[in-house]
């Protein structure tokens, strides 16, 4: 069998475009309640690496996929239009071409422990020289919050799919 | 004769490719989603490649039109079929490369694809069919 690098639907990209942005939004959106329940379970982890240091809190961050490369956006910037007459409209005023709306890409990211979350427990194991045991910096009220809109959001891309589609399905009794 | 004119022209035969397509899709979707924890499995795909497209703009045919009157032969056409293929996206979601929700939305693309189909389709027997009635 052959190996393909991506596939398209027959119709083309167009018209299913909104469904595909809301699924990589649906995607996202799973990779964020992946990191905030990694978080919540590792909230008393102190030795996530084996060397005694605390967990570091996972972050998802956002991007558009595709990302808006240099070129395209110096393709669209410079017009070759030349104003030979006061009554030109002048090129940065003329229209630009028009992006495909773009897709939603995370990433997920480890936080850097700022060390606020250090109690002081000279018996624990992974204690410092000073007998200072390093939390990890997860605030499980900030994470529960992060959770609600996760969820919400997840929802806000299922109801776009199901608009997308019963337009779809309507233009069709045309 | 009377079935070439009917039912062979280039409409037809598109609109069942598309149909033929979407029905394997679906196999193949189910496939996918059965397997989201198979490790080591590869996402499957249906693709027409771009012998479809080949096809449908060489037009050539063993048959020689010297008529503008003559019929299109769709014999290439009838050939192509759709094809199914590994996708290899570079998305992972630790044990393979399937995504969830985007089978979940192939699956309503696949079920959109099948009806304009079926729709278009019945739209032209429906053509047919006044032409025989004849009014």
């Amino acid at each position: 069998m052959r190996t393909i690098r991506n596939i398209d639907s027959m119709i083309g990209g167009n018209i299913y475009r909104s469904l595909d942005i809301a699924a990589s939004g649906m995607t996202t959106q799973r990779m964020r309640m992946d990191a905030i329940s990694s978080n919540i379970a590792n909230v008393s982890t102190t030795n996530a690496d084996g060397a005694g240091n605390p967990y570091l809190r996972r972050h998802v961050l956002m991007t558009t996929s595709p990302e808006k490369r240099f070129a395209e956006v110096l393709g669209s910037e410079t017009m070759k239009l030349k104003q030979t007459r006061p009554g030109h409209i002048s090129p940065s005023q003329s229209p630009k071409r028009v992006e495909m709306a773009p897709l939603v890409a995370g990433t997920e990211i480890e936080m850097p422990n700022m060390r606020k979350n250090v109690v002081y427990d000279p018996s624990h194991p992974d204690a410092d020289a000073g007998g200072f045991v390093t939390m990890p910096d997860v605030n499980v009220l900030e994470e529960m919050a992060d959770l609600m809109i996760a969820q919400r959001s997840f929802e806000a891309n299922v109801t776009v799919i199901t608009a997308a589609k019963n337009m779809i399905t309507k233009s069709l009794e045309i | 004769m009377l079935d070439k004119i009917l039912f062979d022209n280039k409409t037809n035969v598109l609109l069942g490719k598309m149909l033929d397509r979407a029905a394997l899709n679906q196999k193949v979707i189910s496939a996918n989603v059965a397997n989201v924890g198979t490790p080591g499995y590869r996402r499957l795909g249906v693709t027409f490649g771009n012998e479809l497209k080949n096809a449908m703009k060489s037009g050539a045919d063993k048959l020689k039109r010297t008529n503008p009157k003559h019929l299109p032969s769709t014999g290439r056409l009838n050939k192509v079929n759709p094809e199914v293929v590994m996708v290899d996206d570079g998305y992972s979601n630790g044990i393979n490369n399937v995504n969830i929700d985007r089978e979940m939305v192939e699956i309503a693309k696949n079920q959109l694809d099948f009806n304009t189909a079926a729709k278009l389709m019945s739209l032209k027997f429906n053509q047919l069919r006044t032409a025989i009635r004849g009014r």
